[in-house]
């Protein structure tokens, strides 16, 4: 529950959600290769805690950023609605997977989502660098303004 | 909800399936609150979400049908989903850091489910066949709606006094 709040105000601090974001898709990532790799109760444990943990934060800093990027109210509620989505349909196509590939498979899928996730806010991050980079930069109209006349 | 299904003498594929629609229902009611934010006011919604919880709860009492059951999910849907939408969004509107807002709206439903466990404890000692859980929770949503209702008139009746002032 600290995690929860320890990384989101450190982010608020930052004035950064997608990097924090971007770690969570890693740990995500690190998360899954552990659980492929191990078949101990212990280590799986650990991984759970100390990897996903931390990357259950993720979550939360999407509506953090959605809400510093000046997303509305309803853009807020709609991606929540994604949410619940994704919420009610991955369990039946996490068994599915299971049913048909093994239960390894839900490894290997968690894996694909993590790197997906880490491709979407690399993205997110390079537009936000642009945008940052073209606020900075002063502007130039091209037009020669008339001088010396009083 | 397995645990009631049965002690009401329904089959337990009930509960999942109860459990399935509710979850279902929620995304369009998301879908519906989205584009109901900003036209109508946030405690009116998260009101609307209070008053379902009330007749969901207290109607789930008496439930002893599957298609009633069933049926019944539509207000559970609705409250889950004015919780999780417009409660999200109040959080982020009164708390000025977005990742605070978040992070304590996310730990607060947390916080939630850790006291439900004691909710149901003390609900199943109410009453038999675990009706009692619902009593309880009927309760605690009828306290709910009526701090919202103080809130709403504690604002209705700042706006009063300083609207004088203001003109």
């Amino acid at each position: 529950m600290e995690k929860g709040l320890v990384v989101p105000v450190w982010a608020d601090r930052a004035d950064d959600y997608l990097r924090p974001m971007l770690a969570c898709g890693m740990l995500t990532l690190a998360l899954a290769v552990l659980l492929a790799s191990t078949s101990s109760l212990v280590l799986a444990e650990a991984g759970l805690l100390v990897l996903g943990g931390p990357a259950g934060v993720g979550n939360s800093l999407l509506f953090a950023q959605l809400r510093r990027s000046g997303a509305g109210a309803s853009d807020v509620v709609n991606t929540r609605a994604l949410v619940s989505f994704a919420w009610v349909a991955g369990p039946p196509l996490a068994a599915l997977l299971m049913g048909a590939y093994g239960n390894r498979s839900i490894v290997l899928a968690l894996a694909g989502i993590a790197v997906l996730n880490c491709v979407v806010t690399t993205a997110m991050l390079r537009t936000a660098s642009r945008r940052r980079t073209r606020r900075r930069r002063p502007r130039t109209t091209g037009r020669i303004e008339p001088t010396g006349r009083t | 909800m397995s645990l009631f299904v049965t002690g009401q003498r329904m089959a337990v594929v009930w509960a999942g399936a109860a459990l399935g629609v509710a979850a279902a229902l929620e995304i369009p009611a998301l879908l519906l609150l989205g584009r109901l934010a900003g036209r109508v006011p946030e405690l009116t919604l998260l009101a609307s979400g209070c008053v379902a919880a009330v007749v969901y709860y207290a109607a789930m009492v008496r439930v002893s049908s599957p298609v009633a059951l069933i049926g019944l999910q539509v207000l559970n849907g609705w409250f889950f989903a004015t919780v999780a939408g417009v409660g999200l969004t109040m959080f982020q509107r009164l708390i000025p850091r977005p990742g605070l807002a978040t992070g304590l709206y996310v730990n607060t439903r947390r916080l939630g489910s850790v006291v439900s466990g004691p909710v149901i404890a003390l609900g199943a000692g109410l009453a038999p066949g675990y009706s009692g859980v619902f009593i309880v929770c009927a309760v605690l949503s009828t306290v709910a709606l009526a701090a919202l209702v103080a809130v709403a008139a504690r604002r209705g009746s700042a706006a009063v006094a300083s609207g004088p002032q203001s003109a």
